[in-house]
């Protein structure tokens, strides 16, 4: 049997995991929002820029796939365009991933055509952490082996602490293969030597818009938002009532499996839930025991409570300072706990199969006058 | 509801019986609960379960009450607040005859049936201040503050609740002022008129308790001076609409991420809310709803001196006074405003100014 220690030493390893994937989501979040900030509000990029979309859905150049869903598409005039994907690090996929951005024929409107890229295209890949250089050789390589015409900028997005505030920091990785963006306002940023800032100052002002990044959410982040904002919008009058009155609900809160294609999105949100991420948010939930999946009966049960009624789990020291007081550390927390202590077990399905087969193997049906050979 | 031609008189037989009811009892406490809403009366009478037709225990010209019951171990326990219809504003007046002590955990109750659509208007430093002179020929250092419960606004400060050393109002203020403590109550006698005083208790959570005395001043104060103040500080709440409120403090007290605690701390002390602290390095931001008034705000603190509100949908400018509450009550008063992106050029941007 392990011993308290090891699985003290456990939780806090698992905990401390998911909070730093926890963040770094975040920080992609923050610099989509400061994007959406110059986009807006630089005054020069503003009046260049015709959209502004961080909600694309791009073509694929084969029409068996599904549309891909890069994290920003900008169309500014004179035919120049932006796609931009964030990410947290490199991913040997991301070469995949780039490649088929590169040969998709251009954005899906609502309506299903196609609205191709413009002349002047470019990709702008950013990482938090930098890849190294073979990594990124091997990107360069693949693009000019597909004799992609147009160039692949990479940057990197940092959230740094300054005497000036705190601010999101974009900058050109200074690799000799590196693009260089089309000729705009936002382009001569991106190209800048020293890269350009974004304070929190700035940003906030539209940060509250991103729940997501187009194409992902994280479990724990989609976790902690169905909680704290989703969760509002599946109650009913009476069971609002009951939360506004006593803030735990009477009878548990029934999400009927069927029903989660359609997300209540709340009021001005830029990029909200879709289907998908409620769904990887209430698996992450039902981890932290804290809903209920009845899969017989197709729902998932959730006992909902307002902050004070989520206890914390006995491992103290995993919540210290500021941590304690707030509901996202509280959900991580009790993830990592359960994730080691009491892990949910999943019917197995070896249990199912062997009645299956006791049923094909039954001889009694020989028996009756059509079995057999007749 | 009095006619509006009847309320000059209305207010004069009111005026009548509370100082006859002070003169018979000389532990009388009529308080006056200031209650924020922008709903209309007949919305906020059945929000908050009032009745029109009322026989015991009448109090002239109250149009309404509202009776909670709380149970108790041995026996229920009643408490009753008429509506009186002298407001001209969103802030509509409640009439109690409990000690404001005792009253309180009722008027939470009352005031919580409107679930966040109405809120008890939290009386500052400066209101306070303006109470205390009913009668401009009377300098405030004639005012006597006989009582005063104060709090230290920063949590840090330590300290609990402590009785100040009463005197003149003047530096009664100034004390408080100058060691940043938070004025949580006092009762004070005003002089009205040569040889006459009105005496009452004035308690930030949103009551202005008559004792005993002249009570017209203090009713005329109440209704004019005081009620405009009280709108014109809940104004920027009214407009916020969808845009962000800053609530700008003296002192840049947000200068490392412990303080981030307090602001938990604060925002968690309200009940029946759920909150996220989305991350607290090295900017807050944190996203929180009401479940009482189904209020939804992301909260950032970006610099060390204010914290902002951003209001996510419709939101009461009742709820944000509720936050903002809240806040004041653990960092002092804020000052309120509503704020807007700025707009750079792209020389802005390279050079790191955006």
């Amino acid at each position: 049997m392990p011993s308290v220690q090891n699985t003290d030493e456990q939780i806090r390893e698992f905990f401390s995991e998911k909070h730093k994937e926890y963040e770094a989501f975040d920080r992609t979040l923050n610099a989509l929002a400061s994007l959406k900030y110059v986009c807006s509000f630089v005054t020069d990029i503003a009046d260049e820029t015709l959209i502004c979309n961080f909600r694309p859905r791009l073509k694929p150049a084969t029409a068996t796939s599904e549309p891909f869903t890069p994290d920003a598409i900008i169309r500014q005039n004179r035919g120049v365009s932006f796609l931009i994907e964030l990410k947290t690090s490199w991913n040997k996929q991301d070469v995949e991933q780039i490649a088929k951005y590169a040969k998709s024929p251009g954005t899906l409107r609502n309506d299903g055509s196609v609205e191709p890229f413009d002349k002047h295209h470019c990709i702008i890949l950013g990482y938090q952490n930098t890849p190294g250089e073979p990594e990124l050789n091997s990107l360069f390589a693949r693009l000019a082996k597909d004799g992609i015409g147009f160039p692949l900028v990479v940057i990197r997005y940092s959230l740094e602490i300054g005497p000036e505030g705190n601010r999101m920091y974009f900058v050109r990785v200074p690799s000799a293969k590196n693009g260089t963006c089309p000729k705009s306002s936002l382009g001569k940023a991106f190209n800048s030597v020293r890269g350009f800032p974004v304070s929190a100052e700035s940003f906030k002002f539209v940060r509250g818009g991103f729940h997501k990044a187009n194409d992902r959410i994280i479990p724990s982040y989609a976790g902690v938002l169905w909680w704290t904002v989703y969760a509002k919008y599946y109650l009913n009058d009476e069971q609002k009532a009951q939360m506004a009155e006593r803030g735990r609900l009477e009878s548990p809160l029934i999400v009927p499996v069927d029903s989660l294609d359609n997300v209540p999105i709340p009021e001005t949100i830029e990029v909200p839930f879709t289907a998908k991420d409620v769904r990887n948010a209430l698996e992450f939930l039902r981890q932290a025991k804290l809903v209920l999946l009845k899969k017989r009966k197709k729902y998932y049960e959730i006992r909902l409570r307002s902050d004070k009624r989520i206890r914390a789990p006995q491992v103290s020291s995993l919540l210290g300072g500021v941590a304690e007081q707030d509901i996202a550390n509280r959900i991580l927390a009790l993830w990592a706990t359960y994730k080691v202590r009491d892990p949910i077990k999943e019917c197995s399905r070896k249990g199912a199969g062997a009645q299956q087969r006791r049923r094909t193997k039954d001889s009694r049906t020989g028996f009756l006058p059509f079995s057999g050979e007749g | 509801m009095c006619a509006v031609e009847n309320m000059e008189s209305c207010l004069i037989e009111f005026q009548n019986w509370i100082t006859e009811k002070a003169k018979q009892d000389p532990y009388f406490a009529g308080t006056f609960w200031l209650v924020l809403s922008a709903l209309e009366e007949p919305l906020l009478a059945r929000a908050l379960r009032l009745q029109a037709h009322f026989t015991s225990r009448d109090i002239p010209c109250a149009d309404a009450i509202g009776e909670v019951i709380v149970e108790g171990r041995k026996a229920n326990q009643t408490a009753c607040f008429w509506h009186l219809p002298f407001h001209h504003h969103s802030i509509h007046i409640f009439f109690s005859l409990l000690k404001p002590s005792k009253a309180v955990r009722f008027a939470y109750r009352f005031i919580g049936r409107a679930r966040g659509k109405a809120q008890l208007f939290p009386l500052g430093h400066s209101l306070i201040r303006s109470c205390a002179r009913l009668n401009a020929a009377y300098p405030l250092e004639r005012t006597q503050i006989l009582r005063g419960i104060s709090y230290p606004s920063r949590p840090e400060d330590g300290g609990a609740e402590i009785n100040l050393k009463p005197g003149n109002a003047i530096a009664f203020l100034q004390k408080v002022e100058d060691d940043r403590r938070v004025l949580k109550s006092a009762r004070m006698r005003v002089p009205v008129d040569e040889g006459k005083f009105c005496e009452f208790t004035i308690g930030r959570i949103g009551y202005i308790s008559y004792h005993r005395g002249t009570v017209a001043p203090l009713l005329d104060a109440i209704l004019g001076r005081l009620s405009n103040e009280m709108v014109e500080s809940a104004r920027p709440f009214t407009e916020a609409g969808d845009h962000f409120v800053g609530l700008r403090f003296q002192d840049p007290i947000f200068g490392d991420n412990r303080s981030f605690k307090d602001v938990l701390q604060a925002l968690a002390r309200l009940p029946r809310m759920s909150m996220a602290l989305i991350h607290a390095n090295p900017y807050f931001h944190a996203t929180l709803t009401n479940y009482e008034d189904g209020g939804e705000f992301d909260i950032f603190i970006t610099d060390p001196s204010t914290i902002h509100l951003k209001s996510r949908g419709e939101t009461s400018p009742a709820s944000f006074l509720r936050l903002h509450n809240n806040l004041s009550e653990v960092f002092r008063e804020a000052q309120v405003s509503i704020e807007q992106p700025k707009r750079f050029s792209l020389s802005d941007l390279l050079s790191g100014r955006v």
